[in-house]
């Protein structure tokens, strides 16, 4: 038993974390000048005033999360008795991988919320508790393997961070960003459990294994069966192409990234995505990895493929005509899910080298995406944020350091060398065109060249143009927790870069745990 | 205890960011000092996990040759340019003295390979395993051909930060970490043979020329260096997916995973695919060159640029498209580049020795009128290099290191009046002979080895382009309409450039804001001395570059005749096969398959389905 | 026509008829009272697959509890509260394109899926005694352990997150009303003699 605690630590750890972050909210000193709102009245708000000590313990939580997931990967999660909570959860080191990749995503967002928060005056301790119980959510998707907890877990992920995108109450376009990702979050929810209870009614299973059995016995005449399981996959699929973002079922991200409070943003773009792709490809390949389904006559090749070009094709098309950094960053983040989706499909004939592609690129994306929002938290302050690409004219001359941090995470967003951008681009590159499928390789190196256009039009704009005379612009802040969490981003990005070995075998053999 | 001992070394790492993360001066509280430590040491534990704990296996080095010598030549300027970062910006002074100093080591370092005679096969060869799970290795290596550029690099680069301290007094620490960062990436794309590394390198030239072309250029900076940007990255990109198609194909035949230009050099593709990839790769250097069509974005990143800029721009990046070619797609793809030479022959000699001498004669402005000779000339070099033959790629190597030099000095020059007058149109000058008779002199000379003229460096290179391309057979009949059209494209760089330096320096001064202008100083002759020097040096005793780059050339011609034969002999195949090896000298340091039992094995177990 | 079948067409009508009362209807008492319909519906349902323990579960947490708290919530904001004037901008297309979207996906999927319908193979008949408390007890605590655990940290987040959106907008407002005494909680004068020995609630500035 106690093999199975140790197994499920990431879980735990996390989970019981966020007890104490809870407790320490409320029961912790209130710092001085809480107690009082500004106009005199008393207000009850205990975790006010303190995020950057709840932003640390926060981190520290998730830290943790990441060194127990890490410790159980070397214990090798298969003999720790991890059959006792199987199928609901997957102990293995496909999920171990992703819960590592979550804890750490999670850990930059509440080292930059920490920062963020306080010099925006929404310094409120939920959000660190959200931020900690939606990791959970995220780590217990990746874990999932029955459609039961993926549900579970893909609520307790998203309620979180609804409620994170709401945070700040005076801003409408905060309340309308939640409110729009909370309907169509809702809705594509509703979609996946018509699809779930599509595939039960089909098979009788709803753990992913037993699916894939059933579907593996089918026959090969078209029978009532076969139907309902293509049909449920494809609600299914819907229903995380709106996790994802994937265009054409993207309508709501731009808007609920730029409503959004930063380091909100980031966990969305990073965690979010990274969770939604770890429950697709496990549900792809274990419930739907019947040969005739990973097919392109019948099955989701055509659909992933589909909704790869037209995510990389428009998200790049539209990206590159805003005007807002962080509406071309969420854009940009839409396009990453087409180049993921390529990955995806490129698994269909190379199961293992293309999930272990789609895994590393999430790695790198993660920590580039956070990075590069922290370098926008970083380069605005209070009143003054840095929202659109004028506001980061001259930036360059102004703070050099949040420039060139920002700088390499741009380059490594478009895939430059040397960082961990360039090693994921060139994984998932190589497993597209290693599984044939040549078109789908040179549609997405041509969507990476437009994608380099507006990644480059921002270092333009911090090192080459000059703020116009008179216009407002934006004041770099100061926060020592913003600058460290991009301190560890940046030393990530170029030690994945330039010595990416160590965590391509980790990513292949976590990938060779799925299967 | 040994155990202890080593546990307790083993943990040196940590404590040592743990300790540094505790000590950070901006916390109050224990514990947060305590987090703030514990998360450095957790990121030190990460950073430490990726280090590849493979041992270094070293090819076998020639015994003179010291194996560490290219690398000190690459990772000396890419360390510097880290260091940079963390030099104060307040004190220009040292940041100047700092990068100067490591050029100057680098340039000697890289003097050091003349030490050597260039015999046959590689040399100064290093490989060491990179990302074994991928089949990338680190693996550089220099041969007669690239051992010039490599040189030509060492020594413009430091001429052109020089000439760039002189007119550029802002933003120095970003100009310094440009410039270093720079030239380790041309470095490193020179001499690499592992065609992963070459893109990793090539990739990496990028940011620092966009930042230079645009922080520190003209007017239209931000445009012309999105052009540049762009169309690199375009050519980039389909070379990128020939890369990986040709690692997949040789995996499939051989079973393990190789980027090695040895390896892949030995794939004999099917005509189809054989000739998708060479069209990848030569799209991607043609842009670089750059040959008519892709030229465009030349002018304006020239015109733009700053003086620097514009000389490590002509003098070496352009060359990186023509070495290239020369290395990768000769060397893979022999047989479409032989089917493929007559047209490109044409299309260099028409669009670019004709097009970009008229342009260049049509010109008012004096540095777009080098920029477009520099399509001209380089259209000599792809002609040489087309032609297949000994003399002609020997005279194409010439002949870039000519450009390199003669161009580099135009442009040097053209950005000592433009310093001065702030203004580059011919028409603004005239009779500046009788004021700056020094420059004057510098300017004349220059000119004629840009042209050609006997006694000059340029002379040798067109002349051997020419002698080359009459007797080549990859142009068939071809062949002598190619090289008589590239003589009269002697003439036109006569006309072109005679007539410039006649309207500049002679004629009455009529302009009453020349009449001040001082002669050229002794920053800009230290600068331009050098080239000067080298201009006769090579014209008068070409055979110092000759006799080094003999057995390359030879080999690399010898190599294509016998590619293009395999790639006949396998014509009408719908699948690649691999050429057995050659063996020699030039397969030293070719890859071995990988041991069993190999983490690397799972990753690409899935790929042998 | 069984009585069972005409027990599922019954509720079948009573849940979509609810369903589409609430989204439609502008009256929030009505749309609470199509929630209920819906509810009923879902409840009958379930008494015909013979679940009674959920049927009354239904009943109880739902009808019972769920929208009576719904309904007093709108009681006290008044039955106005939150209705919006006609909306200028309202798409001429849209509304017709969503339905018909809607129609013809789900005749789509009727036509993919008519024929299995009638065929579940993959099921056997249930023991009667499957909506048992106990069997759902036996379901609940030993069969589905782990993914009712996880359900506590989604509880968490739900409470967490209604607090985090609910509450607190400190400093932001200008015009935010000051909570000094407890009669200030409500909105207007809670009798008519606080109207006159009561001042109106200061606005703070």
């Amino acid at each position: 038993m106690i093999d199975l605690f140790i197994a499920l630590s990431p879980l735990l750890t996390v989970g019981f974390g966020g007890l104490l972050l809870m407790l320490a909210e409320a029961l912790g000193k209130p710092a001085n000048n809480t107690g009082m709102s500004p106009d005199g009245a008393v207000v009850v708000d205990a975790g006010a005033g303190r995020s950057e000590e709840l932003g640390l313990l926060a981190t520290v939580i998730l830290f943790s999360g990441a060194a127990s997931s890490m410790g159980v990967w070397l214990a090798d999660p298969a003999t720790l008795g991890v059959e006792l909570v199987s199928p609901w959860l997957q102990v293995d080191r496909y999920s171990l991988f992703f819960s590592f990749i979550l804890c750490i995503s999670g850990g930059l967002c509440t080292l930059l919320g920490g920062g963020y928060l306080e010099e925006h005056k929404i310094d409120r301790g939920e959000f660190f508790t959200l931020v900690v119980f939606s990791t959970v959510g995220a780590i217990a998707l990746g874990f999932a393997g029955d459609l039961l907890t993926v549900f579970v877990a893909l609520e307790t992920m998203s309620l979180g961070v609804y409620c994170m995108i709401g945070l700040r109450r005076s801003s409408p376009r905060a309340g309308e960003a939640a409110l729009k990702y909370f309907l169509l979050g809702s809705f594509a929810a509703a979609i996946m459990m018509f699809g779930a209870a599509l595939l039960y009614a089909a098979t009788g299973h709803t753990d992913l294994a037993g699916i894939g059995a059933f579907v593996g016995g089918l026959g090969g005449e078209a029978s009532g069966e076969t139907a309902m399981v293509i049909v449920g996959m494809l609600l299914m699929l819907i229903g995380m192409a709106f996790k994802i973002s994937a265009v054409p079922f993207h309508m709501w991200a731009p808007d609920a990234y730029e409503g959004a409070p930063t380091p909100t943003t980031s966990f969305m773009a990073a965690a979010v995505k990274t969770a939604a792709f770890a429950v697709l490809l496990r549900i792809l390949l274990i419930a739907f990895g019947d040969p005739r389904l990973m097919s392109w006559g019948a099955g989701w090749p055509p659909v992933m493929a589909c909704l790869s070009v037209l995510s990389m094709t428009i998200a790049n098309v539209i990206a590159g005509r805003q005007s807002s950094v962080k509406r071309m960053l969420a854009y940009s983040s839409i396009s990453h899910a087409g180049y993921l989706l390529m990955g995806v499909c490129a698994a269909m004939r190379l199961p293992e080298e293309a999930s272990a592609s789609v895994m590393f690129y999430l790695a790198g994306y993660c920590i580039s995406t956070i990075g590069a929002f922290g370098a926008l938290i970083l380069c605005g302050s209070r009143g003054k944020e840095a929202v659109s690409y004028a506001d980061l004219a001259g930036i360059g001359r102004r703070h050099p350091a949040a420039a060139a941090a920002f700088a390499l995470f741009v380059i490594s967003l478009a895939g430059m060398p040397p960082t961990a951008g360039f090693f994921g681009k060139l994984y998932v590159f190589r497993a597209t065109i290693d599984a044939e499928l040549y078109s789908l390789a040179i549609i997405g190196l041509l969507n990476s060249i437009v994608g380099a256009y507006y990644y480059m039009k921002v270092l333009v704009f911090m090192y080459m143009r000059e703020p116009i005379p008179g216009a407002p612009i934006a004041i770099p802040m100061r926060s020592s927790m913003v600058v460290s969490a991009l301190i560890i981003a940046a030393a990530l990005v170029v030690a994945i870069g330039v010595l990416p070995g160590a965590l391509l075998e980790m990513a292949a053999v976590a990938a060779a745990a799925l299967s | 205890m040994n155990a202890l001992r080593d546990a307790g070394i083993e943990m040196i790492p940590y404590l040592i960011a743990f300790v540094v993360g505790y000590l950070m001066p901006w916390r109050k509280e224990w514990f947060e000092r305590f987090a703030v430590g514990s998360v450095a040491a957790l990121s030190v534990a990460f950073v430490l996990g990726l280090w590849p704990d493979k041992a270094v296996e070293v090819a076998e080095t020639r015994p003179e040759e010291w194996g560490h010598l290219l690398n000190l030549i690459v990772f000396l300027p890419l360390i510097a340019a880290i260091a940079v970062v963390f030099l104060p910006r307040q004190s220009p002074k040292l940041l100047k003295q700092f990068t100067m100093v490591v050029l100057g080591v680098d340039f000697l370092a890289s003097l050091a390979l003349l030490g050597v005679p260039m015999s046959e096969g590689w040399h100064f060869q290093y490989v060491t395993e990179w990302v074994p799970s991928l089949g990338i290795r680190y693996h550089v290596a220099i041969d007669g051909i690239s051992v010039w550029l490599v040189l030509l690099s060492t020594l413009s680069t430091p001429i052109a930060l020089h000439v760039s301290f002189g007119s550029i007094k802002k933003r120095t620490k970003e100009l310094c970490f440009a410039f270093l960062m720079l030239h380790g990436a041309m470095m490193g794309a020179f001499v690499s043979l592992d065609l992963f590394l070459f893109f990793v390198f090539w990739e990496l030239m990028l940011v620092p020329m966009i930042l230079i072309i645009g922080i520190w250029g003209g007017v239209e900076k931000i445009k012309a260096s999105y052009k540049f940007f762009l169309y690199t990255m375009a050519g980039s990109m389909m070379m990128l997916a020939a890369i990986l198609y040709m690692a997949w194909v040789f995996h499939s035949i051989e079973g393990y995973w190789t980027f090695d230009y040895l390896a892949l050099k030995r794939l004999v593709l099917p005509e189809d695919a054989a000739f998708w990839c060479f069209a990848g790769f030569a799209l991607a250097f043609l842009i670089k060159v750059p040959m008519f069509p892709f030229h465009t974005w030349l002018p304006d990143a020239h015109v733009q640029a700053p003086t620097g800029g514009s000389i490590i721009l002509a003098a070496v990046l352009l060359k990186l498209g023509t070495y290239g070619y020369i290395r990768f797609c000769m060397g893979m793809f022999e047989g479409p580049a032989w089917e493929a030479s007559a047209t490109l022959a044409g299309v260099a000699v028409a669009g670019g020795i004709f097009y970009g001498a008229l342009c260049a004669w049509k010109q008012s402005d004096i540095k777009r009128l080098v920029a477009y000779s520099s399509v001209a000339h380089l259209g000599f070099v792809m002609l040489g290099l087309f032609s297949g033959t000994h003399a002609g790629v020997s005279g194409a190597i010439v002949q870039m290191i000519n450009h390199g030099i003669s161009t580099g000095a135009l442009f040097l020059l053209v950005g000592v009046i433009y310093d001065r007058r702030h203004t580059r149109q011919i028409a603004d000058f005239g009779g500046l002979a009788k004021v700056m008779p020094v420059y004057t002199a510098l300017f004349v000379l220059v000119t004629m080895a840009s042209v050609g003229v006997p006694g000059t460096n340029g002379f040798v290179g067109e002349f051997m382009v020419i002698m080359g391309t009459m007797v080549s057979d990859s142009l068939g009949r071809h062949a002598t309409p190619a090289a008589v059209g590239a003589s009269f494209g002697v003439i036109l760089a006569a006309l072109y450039m005679l007539s410039m330096v006649q309207r500049v320096f002679f004629g009455p001064l009529n302009n009453p804001k020349n009449e001040k202008l001082t002669d050229i100083n002794s920053r800009e002759l230290v600068a331009v001395a050098p080239l000067v020097a080298l201009i006769f040096v090579f014209g008068l005793f070409p055979n110092i570059l000759l006799s080094r780059m003999n057995d390359s050339v030879g080999a690399t011609v010898r190599h294509l005749a016998e590619g293009r034969i395999a790639y006949e002999a396998h014509a009408g195949a719908t699948t690649a096969k691999l050429r057995p090896k050659r063996g020699g000298p030039w397969e030293a340091g070719h890859p071995s398959p990988p041991q069993v039992a190999d983490v690397a094995v799972a990753l690409n177990a899935g790929a042998d389905k | 026509m069984t009585p069972g079948s005409a027990l599922f067409i019954v509720s079948a009508v009573l849940c979509l008829a609810g369903a589409v009362t609430t989204v439609v209807s502008r009256s929030p008492v009505r749309a609470a009272m199509g929630l209920l319909g819906t509810i009923l519906g879902i409840a009958l349902l379930f008494l015909k697959l013979r679940a009674e323990f959920l049927s009354a579960i239904q009943l109880i947490v739902y009808a019972g509890a769920v929208v009576v708290l719904f309904v007093f919530v709108i009681m006290l904001l008044g039955t106005d509260a939150g209705s919006e004037p006609e909306s200028e901008a309202r798409s001429k297309i849209a509304p017709p394109l969503a339905g018909g979207m809607f129609l013809a996906f789900a005749t789509a999927l009727f036509g993919l899926l008519g024929g299995a319908i009638k065929t579940p193979t993959a099921f056997t008949v249930p023991s009667p005694d499957h909506g048992t408390i106990e069997a759902v007890g036996t379901e609940m605590f030993q069969n589905t352990l782990v993914p009712f655990e996880l359900t506590t940290a989604l509880l968490i987040v739900a409470v967490v997150g209604a607090i985090a959106v609910g509450r607190g907008r400190q400093g932001q407002k200008p015009n935010q009303r000051v909570i000094k005494n407890p009669q200030d909680f409500y909105v207007g004068p809670v009798m008519e003699r606080d109207n006159v020995s009561q001042p109106e609630p200061k606005e703070s500035v």
